[in-house]
């Protein structure tokens, strides 16, 4: 089944297929460029991914630097079990939980650091934000990792659950779990919360 | 999937960077990411030079000692101490005291037993 991750409107010109980015990407002479094209392709939708897990701006950054050297590393070793949106969603999910799990340290959970994330959130949203998204961020804070990590996948970037599997690592039936979890906390949160 | 229960919300973040703001950062990362890679290659390519250039050398320098330890020499005295040399002379003691130490040293390469017994009254 073949995904459909959205495009970058500049890449709907160049329209270059996923196999076709590969083959470039593979190719030493064209490889630069290919992979200038997979930027521009996936670049946007990677950092906002990478953002709502770390949240703060300057993290994603580094987590996005990290995930270009990675995906350019390691695009030889790629063998195209699954698709190449899903393969650069995961390099960049496992460098976004990395970074969190040197905020959180050794002795603690990343689970445990939600409350810094959400004073991250509050620092960079901003008075001029809009609070009702703010209060929507907040409940998403609350959510322990792997149920928040299932949560937007589903919700912003609209994966089914098979890609979902593949760029998390987890079960198809952990996932629904996580993601039915996430939304009741989600309503009982905002409930609460008086909106 | 739609919003479905969280359709107020919508999907956008209550953040301040826009689009393009984003899209330069990601072209940053593009290229940062392409640079390092070249300077990781560079790198590499430095650290066999530097690696090996020693190793090269002393690779040579071994070989040449082996070759010069291990190649069979040619004696060479100056001196064709042969059986017949001393056979055709009048006495082993002219023979002898015509020779140099160094010829002396090298008279190991014949032995007594390798010379003609001469009679005793051919000697003086």
């Amino acid at each position: 089944m073949s995904i459909k991750y959205p495009e970058n409107k500049k890449m709907k010109q160049a329209a270059v297929t996923d196999d076709e980015l590969v083959e470039m990407l593979k190719s030493p002479d064209s490889k630069d460029k290919a992979f200038r094209l997979l930027m521009r392709k996936y670049g946007s939708r990677l950092y906002w991914h990478v953002r709502r897990i770390v949240v703060s701006h300057e993290d994603a950054e580094d987590v996005m630097q990290e995930t270009a050297i990675n995906i350019l590393a390691g695009i030889e070793k790629f063998q195209q079990k699954s698709s190449l949106g899903t393969w650069v969603y995961r390099i960049a999910t496992n460098e976004a939980l990395r970074m969190l799990r040197g905020k959180a340290g050794i002795f603690q959970s990343i689970d445990a650091i939600g409350e810094t994330l959400v004073e991250k959130l509050e620092d960079e949203a901003g008075v001029e934000s809009d609070a009702a998204q703010l209060l929507f961020q907040k409940a998403l804070l609350q959510l322990p990792t792997q149920q928040r990590l299932a949560f937007n996948l589903r919700y912003y970037d609209e994966l089914p659950y098979e890609e979902i599997a593949k760029i998390t690592g987890k079960n198809i039936n952990t996932l629904k779990t996580n993601y039915h979890f996430a939304v009741t906390k989600i309503k009982n949160y905002l409930k609460e919360n008086s909106l | 999937m739609k919003n479905g229960d969280f359709e107020n919300f919508g999907k956008k973040m209550p953040f301040h960077e826009t689009q393009e703001y984003v899209n330069d950062l990601v072209e940053r990362c593009t290229e940062y990411a392409l640079s390092s890679n070249q300077r990781r290659k560079n790198a590499s390519i430095k650290r066999l030079i530097a690696y090996a250039s020693p190793g090269i050398a002393a690779a040579i320098a071994i070989t040449a000692i082996l070759f010069a330890v291990l190649t069979p020499r040619e004696e060479n005295n100056d001196f064709n101490c042969t059986v017949e040399t001393i056979a055709n002379s009048k006495s082993l003691g002219t023979v002898l005291s015509q020779l140099s130490n160094d010829q002396l040293a090298s008279l190991d390469y014949c032995t007594f037993d390798d010379l003609p017994v001469m009679e005793t009254e051919d000697e003086y």
